[in-house]
């Protein structure tokens, strides 16, 4: 498999949207890989320059957010992501190491990132906190928190529904399961590009536990399902998104006059299931 | 760029890569290396070559595409029988079947299993008659039979489902339709989530944006008529035909943008759905659209 290929399975599979952990064994990766170190491998910069786009993405998403989040003016606004650059290189080298390590040597790579997100956020977050008052940087982090949380809880809900697509729980027994899965919680499981896979397999689960709540016949099933699987991956979401241009920041004092949209009672695209040609495959 | 367009391909739904990678498959297993060898041996061009591995598209292959998810049909049988099992077990627990009314449900459950094979081993015959357009019958004849796997077998329209109403006192019914309601609604609230947070890998919203967004969805969307591979897709397909003015409030321009993005990856998914029968007719299609 070519590297085009690799590049592309290993970050577009179920890259149907595919999301962010807040943290993650990559920020180790990040930590090695200063942004100003001469690249000994010219592998590495060509990673580099496939995935630079993605992360520049990546980065004015983010940057939007904490805009909403932080209110900054435009000169806080652009030093703060004149600051964070750095940062994104690193980010990008990371992943480019990551990626390369996992290429030579799946086995015994070291954990794959899954997060680039919270690799971008993460340098923002930092450079925020010169520009920004204290108060506002707290905002930002209080955010990042509110979000890894609500992933978390996203995570977990639907592994309990995946679990219960195979084992047919009872409302208690799954009740049960998201509370074990919340006291249990471990980052292997924060996996949710197998959540859009129909195929079953599972992060690394308490099985101790699950198994004291599931009936014989369940428990039959349960030992046979794969688990602890790295599916492989992460949550570039190239292919969903590499069209996606991230247009710059607009500010009241640049902003053309503002046409009034009408707006439309009609959706975006219309589709009513039915295709002349047939289902589409 | 390379990476755009594998990435493009692969990623318009993780159905789809499954399908590739299969395909990927196809090609080097349909031409094992000592044909080729073979081939050369005896100088036989490289045009016919091609086209004779082309055309060997085999039972085996076949197999692959509807068996997706087991791998092989045994597999598949044995994954159907362990669900009606725990799908008869969870009645049993619920509702304290008698001896009679779990045979029943049994029978018609296997009835609908061998229904299945059925339809696979008519589809393989079919697809095994020579002359045929081998590319086109796999899609016409394997994409149903790998669809209803996903979707179910058990469910709406199935024998088993069939029984049920039949076989279970109206008590045992009151019961189950408890039970499948709380399920259905679970699963719904946690493609929702999965939604709103797949969005968000693109496009981070703040907290309270993200709660806003969430509860709009668990007002507007409708969960689907039954469960299964398609419930994500559906959920966005949904939230695609959607007016624009009932969604647009909820974003700013660039964050629009980026749902439209979305928009256009599921917008067409509508053929699928119906297929899958999350959709049962055109009229149900406006539903969808202005019930809400």
């Amino acid at each position: 498999m070519d590297r085009s290929s690799k590049l592309s399975i290993w970050a577009a599979a179920l890259g149907l949207a595919t999301l962010g952990v807040v943290h993650l064994p990559v920020l180790d990766f990040a930590a090695l890989a200063s942004p100003d170190d001469e690249h000994d491998d010219p592998a590495v910069d060509q990673y580099m320059q496939e995935l630079a786009p993605l992360f520049q993405r990546l980065y004015r998403t983010e940057l939007h957010c904490m805009r909403l989040v932080c209110q900054p003016t435009k000169t806080q606004f652009e030093k703060i992501a004149a600051d964070s650059q750095p940062a994104l290189k690193a980010a990008t080298r990371a992943f480019a190491l990551s990626m390369l390590a996992d290429r030579r040597d799946h086995m015994n790579a070291p954990s794959e990132p899954s997060n680039p997100n919270a690799l971008v956020s993460d340098g923002i977050a930092k450079a925020l906190q010169i520009t920004l008052s204290p108060q506002q940087a707290q905002k930002y982090r209080t955010d990042l928190n509110q979000r890894a949380q609500a992933r978390k809880h996203a995570v977990i809900v639907n592994l309990v529904a995946k679990a219960d697509r195979l084992l047919f729980l009872s409302e208690e027994q799954r009740r049960k399961l998201a509370k074990i899965l919340e006291v249990h919680w471990d980052e292997s499981m924060n996996q949710t590009r197998l959540l859009f896979s129909g195929i079953p397999v599972f992060p690394r689960m308490p099985d101790a536990e699950i198994n004291s709540l599931l009936t014989d016949v369940q428990k039959s099933v349960w030992r046979r399902i794969p688990k602890d699987t790295t599916f492989g991956g992460n949550d570039l979401g190239i292919g969903m998104l590499d069209e996606l241009e991230i247009d710059d920041e607009v500010w009241p004092e640049v902003r053309p006059s503002q046409t009034a949209v009408q707006p439309s009672t009609k959706p975006m695209v219309k589709d009513t299931g039915i295709s002349k040609a047939g289902p589409k495959r | 760029m390379k990476l755009r367009m594998f990435g493009r391909m692969l990623a318009i739904t993780f159905l789809t890569v499954a399908f590739l990678a299969i395909g990927s498959r196809e090609t080097s297993l349909g031409q094992p290396p000592g044909q080729v060898k073979d081939a050369k041996a005896v100088q036989i061009p490289q045009v016919v070559v091609k086209q004779k591995a082309a055309r060997e598209v085999t039972e085996e292959q076949f197999d692959r595409r509807v068996f997706q998810q087991d791998g092989t049909p045994k597999a598949a049988r044995q994954r159907l029988e362990s669900l009606l099992v725990l799908q008869i077990d969870e009645l049993e627990r619920a509702c304290l079947l008698t001896p009679a009314q779990k045979q029943k449900l049994q029978l018609s459950g296997r009835g609908d299993i061998k229904r299945f094979f059925d339809r696979y081993e008519d589809a393989k015959e079919q697809f095994l008659q020579p002359n045929r357009q081998i590319t086109q019958e796999m899609v016409r004849l394997a994409n149903p039979l790998y669809i209803t796997l996903q979707t179910g077998l058990f469910n709406n329209g199935s024998l088993f489902h069939k029984s049920i109403s039949l076989t279970l006192t109206a008590e045992q019914l009151i019961q189950h339709k408890d039970i499948i309601q709380k399920r259905m609604q679970s699963r719904h609230q946690a493609n929702i989530e999965l939604l709103v947070t797949s969005f968000e890998q693109a496009m981070p919203l703040p907290d309270l944006q993200r709660q806003k967004f969430i509860t709009f969805l668990t007002h507007e969307l409708k969960p689907a008529r039954q469960t299964g591979s398609y419930d994500y897709h559906y959920l966005w397909w949904q939230l695609s035909q959607m007016p624009v003015e009932r969604v647009k409030p909820l974003f700013d321009e660039l964050q629009w943008k980026v749902l439209n993005h979305f928009f256009l990856q599921y917008s067409g998914m509508g053929a699928i759905l119906r297929q899958a029968g999350y959709l049962v007719n055109e009229a149900d299609a406006e539903d969808e659209k202005h019930v809400r």
